[in-house]
C-alpha cells in the first residue's frame, strides 16, 4: 500500500467514524465557558462569604438547607455542575464533621508548593461525607489555585486537560469511625470538569463511590466478560444513584489497581460518559503462583517487570488471582540499546471461560541503580483450545533506553513448540523476508521489517504452524 | 464576550475537527469530547486567537495536546478503545476500516498522532511538529517507526514512495 493509499484509508475510515457535527456545539461552549467563569466567581466571594456563615447555619437548620452556589442559578441550557448542592453521603447531617472534613489539609508533607491544587478555605465545599464498606470517605471541591501563569495559559502549551478548570476536587478517606483528622489526603488534588462525574474505588475493600449530578443514570460494568472464543463485551448493570450519589460495595480484588472497572453515566437521556473511577492502591501485587512451560531463564534485573505485568493484567481482567491462573509461555533475552539485553517475558492469563489473555513485555536496567524500565511487546485474547504448549506465538519487542531520542532495538521472539526446528518472516504477500532456525521452540532475530506472518516449519520441512505478532488486545468491549 | 466569528468558526471547522479527533481518540465518543474541550479551551481565548488570524491551527494543536493530556492520564493502552459506529455506506471496506482502526489504536500515542497529522491531516513536518510540541526531527522519526509498525499489521503494508516498486 502506497503513502497515497493509506491517505486515502484514512480519509474513508475518517469520514466514515466521525460523529455528526453538532449545531449547537458553539453555544454549549460558550454556555459552558460562562458557567466556569460564574462557578470561580461562585467559589471565590459567595462562598467566601457563606463559608463564615455556614456552621452555624448547619448547626441552625441543618444540611439540607444549605446554600448552593452561584452556579445553581445559572440558566437551564448552561452546563450541569456535579458538584453543586447541598453536602451528600451518610454524614451530611453532621455537621461537625463535615466542616472538619472541609478544613483538612490539600497537602501533605511532600506535596506542598509541588504545583498542585489546595483550594484555600473559604472556596471549599464538602460534596460528599459518609461511610462506605471499609472506612470513611469524603469529597471536597474548592477553587483551582494551580491554573497556569503567563505565558503557560496558552491552552496550545497545555497537557494537562484539569489544569485550566477553575475547580478542583480532593478525596479523603479513612477507617471505619474514622474523625475528620483521621482522613488522609488521597491521591492528589487535580482540576476536574466540573460537568462530569467524579468517583473513587478501592480493589482491596470493593468500595466504590461516584458523585454525579441529581437525575443522572449510573450504570456499572465490573469488568470485561471474555468468552471462551475469545470475543469481549461488557454487561452494564444500573445502580441506584439517589441525588446523583452512588455507594457501592463491590467483590475485592488483589491486586494494586483495578482497571477494569468503568462507569456509565446518562444524562438527559443522552451517555455521557464512560470512564473508571480514580483508584486507591489496592493491597499491592498479588501472590500468583506461575507455571512455566520452559525452565525460567538466570535472574536478570529485568525480571521485575514480571510481577509488575501479572498485577496490571490482573488489573486489567478485574479478576482475582483466584479465579485465573498465569503461566509464563517463555522469558529469556533479547538484545537492547547500549549492548545491554533486555530481559522478555511471555504471560498468558487463563480466564474463567478457558480463553487466554496474552501479554508480552520487556525489561531492561535503566539505571546503574537497580531501576527497571520496560514496556509491552504486545498482548492478544485468544480463544480456549489447544494447550499453550502446542501454539506458537510472535512478538516484537521494540526496547528503548528511555531517553526522549531513543533509537529501539527491535527483535523477532518466535516461540513454538519444540518440534519447530525453523521459522520464516512472510511479508503481506507471501514472501520470505528472512528465515531461521529455532532452538527447542524458540528463535530471536532482528526484526524483519514488513513481516506480516510468521510461518514455523518441522525438520522435515513441513509447515507446522502460521501466526501474527501479537499487537494490542482490545478489553474494553 | 468576545464571541465575534466563534460560532460560525465552529459551524465551519466542526467537520474537519471531528474526523481528525475520531482518527486521534479511535472512538466517536472520546472524539465529540475531545472537539469540545478544545473548543472550550480555545473560546477562553478566542479574542486573541481569532486577532491572530489562525483559529484553526491553533485548535488543531489544542486538540492534539488535549489528546495527548487524556491518554497519558489513562495507565494502559487497552483502555481507550472502540468500536467502528456503523454508518450505512455498503459500498466501502469495512474490514479495511476494522483493520486500519485497530492498527492505529495498537500504535504509540505520538506515532500515532505523527501519522494522521502528516498522512491524514496532510501537514507537513514542520506544521506537524508545530501541532504536537515537538521538533520536525522527532515528527520524522515518530512518523517513520508508525509507518514502519503499520507495515506489519496491515494486510496491505505501507511503502513510502521511495520504496515503490
Amino acid at each position: 500500500m502506497r503513502e497515497e493509499e493509506l491517505q486515502r484509508r484514512l480519509t474513508r475510515l475518517a469520514e466514515r467514524t466521525a460523529p455528526p457535527p453538532r449545531g449547537s456545539l458553539a453555544r454549549t461552549v460558550v454556555a459552558q465557558h460562562r458557567t466556569r467563569r460564574r462557578q470561580v466567581i461562585g467559589l471565590t466571594t459567595v462562598l467566601a462569604a457563606v463559608a463564615a456563615l455556614v456552621v452555624a447555619m448547619t448547626t441552625l437548620v441543618g444540611p439540607a438547607e444549605r446554600p448552593v452556589s452561584a452556579v445553581g442559578v445559572a440558566s437551564p441550557a448552561e452546563a450541569v455542575d456535579v458538584f453543586t448542592g447541598p453536602t451528600r453521603g451518610s454524614l451530611a447531617g453532621d455537621a461537625a464533621f463535615v466542616e472538619g472534613v472541609r478544613q483538612l489539609p490539600w497537602t501533605t508533607g511532600g506535596s506542598s508548593g509541588t504545583g498542585l491544587p489546595d483550594a484555600p478555605l473559604d472556596t471549599r465545599r464538602v460534596v460528599f461525607a459518609g461511610d462506605v464498606a471499609g472506612g470513611r470517605w469524603a469529597l471536597v471541591v474548592g477553587a483551582n489555585t494551580a491554573q497556569p501563569e503567563p505565558p503557560d495559559d496558552d491552552p496550545a502549551r497545555q497537557t494537562d486537560l484539569g489544569a485550566l478548570s477553575d475547580v478542583a476536587i480532593a478525596w479523603f478517606t479513612g477507617p471505619p469511625g474514622a474523625s475528620p483528622d483521621q482522613l488522609a489526603l488521597q491521591s492528589v488534588p487535580r482540576g476536574v470538569d466540573p460537568s462530569l462525574p467524579a468517583a473513587l474505588h478501592d480493589p482491596a475493600s470493593g468500595d466504590l463511590v461516584v458523585v454525579t449530578a441529581p437525575g443522572d443514570a449510573v450504570e456499572l460494568s465490573l469488568r470485561p466478560d471474555i468468552a471462551a472464543d475469545g470475543r469481549v463485551s461488557r454487561a452494564w448493570q444500573p445502580v441506584g444513584s439517589p441525588d446523583g450519589l452512588a455507594v457501592l460495595a463491590l467483590p475485592p480484588l488483589d491486586g494494586t489497581y483495578d482497571t477494569a472497572l468503568r462507569y456509565r453515566v446518562t444524562r438527559d437521556g443522552a451517555e455521557l460518559t464512560v470512564t473508571g473511577p480514580d483508584g486507591v492502591p489496592g493491597s499491592g501485587p498479588a501472590e500468583v503462583s506461575l507455571t512455566w512451560l520452559r525452565p525460567p531463564p538466570a535472574p536478570a534485573a529485568g525480571d521485575a517487570v514480571a510481577r509488575s505485568e501479572i498485577d496490571a493484567m490482573l488489573g486489567r481482567t478485574g479478576l482475582t488471582s483466584a479465579e485465573t491462573t498465569f503461566t509464563a509461555v517463555w522469558a529469556g533475552d533479547v538484545p537492547g540499546p547500549h549492548d545491554q539485553p533486555a530481559r522478555v517475558i511471555l504471560l498468558a492469563q487463563t480466564v474463567p471461560s478457558g480463553a487466554v489473555y496474552l501479554s508480552g513485555t520487556y525489561g531492561w536496567p535503566v539505571t546503574d541503580g537497580g531501576g527497571t524500565g520496560g514496556t509491552g511487546c504486545g498482548s492478544q485474547v485468544t480463544a480456549a483450545g489447544a494447550p499453550l504448549d502446542e501454539r506458537t506465538f510472535a512478538l516484537r519487542c521494540d526496547v528503548v533506553d528511555g531517553t526522549a531520542e531513543a533509537q529501539p532495538v527491535s527483535s523477532l521472539v518466535v516461540i513454538a513448540p519444540p518440534a519447530a526446528v525453523s521459522a520464516r518472516a512472510l511479508d503481506a504477500g507471501g514472501a520470505v523476508l528472512a528465515g531461521f532456525p529455532l532452538v527447542d521452540g524458540v528463535g530471536v532475530v532482528p526484526f524483519p521489517e514488513r513481516t506480516a506472518t510468521i510461518e514455523t516449519r518441522a525438520a522435515d520441512g513441513t509447515v507446522l504452524q502460521s501466526t501474527r505478532p501479537l499487537t494490542c488486545a482490545d478489553l474494553g468491549g | 464576550m468576545h464571541a465575534d466569528g466563534f460560532e460560525d468558526f465552529v459551524s465551519r471547522e466542526q467537520p474537519a475537527l471531528l474526523r481528525l479527533a475520531v482518527l486521534l481518540a479511535g472512538d466517536r465518543g472520546h472524539a465529540e469530547d475531545l472537539v469540545q474541550t478544545a473548543l472550550l479551551k480555545t473560546y477562553r481565548h478566542w479574542g486573541r486567537i481569532s486577532r491572530r488570524g489562525e483559529p484553526t491551527a491553533y485548535v488543531r494543536r489544542v486538540l492534539v495536546t488535549t489528546h495527548t493530556s487524556w491518554r497519558r492520564r489513562l495507565s494502559t493502552a487497552e483502555q481507550v478503545v472502540g468500536t467502528l459506529p456503523e454508518r450505512a455506506d455498503p459500498s466501502v471496506a469495512r474490514e479495511d476500516d476494522e483493520e486500519l482502526a485497530t492498527a492505529l489504536r495498537s500504535l504509540p500515542l505520538r506515532m500515532r498522532t505523527a501519522v494522521v497529522l502528516r498522512f491524514y491531516a496532510d501537514l507537513s513536518e514542520l506544521q506537524t511538529a508545530q501541532a504536537m510540541g515537538c521538533s520536525a526531527s522527532t515528527v520524522n522519526t515518530q512518523t517513520a517507526r508508525g509507518l514502519a509498525r503499520l507495515r506489519t499489521l496491515l494486510s496491505a503494508p505501507v511503502l513510502t514512495n521511495e520504496e515503490r516498486p
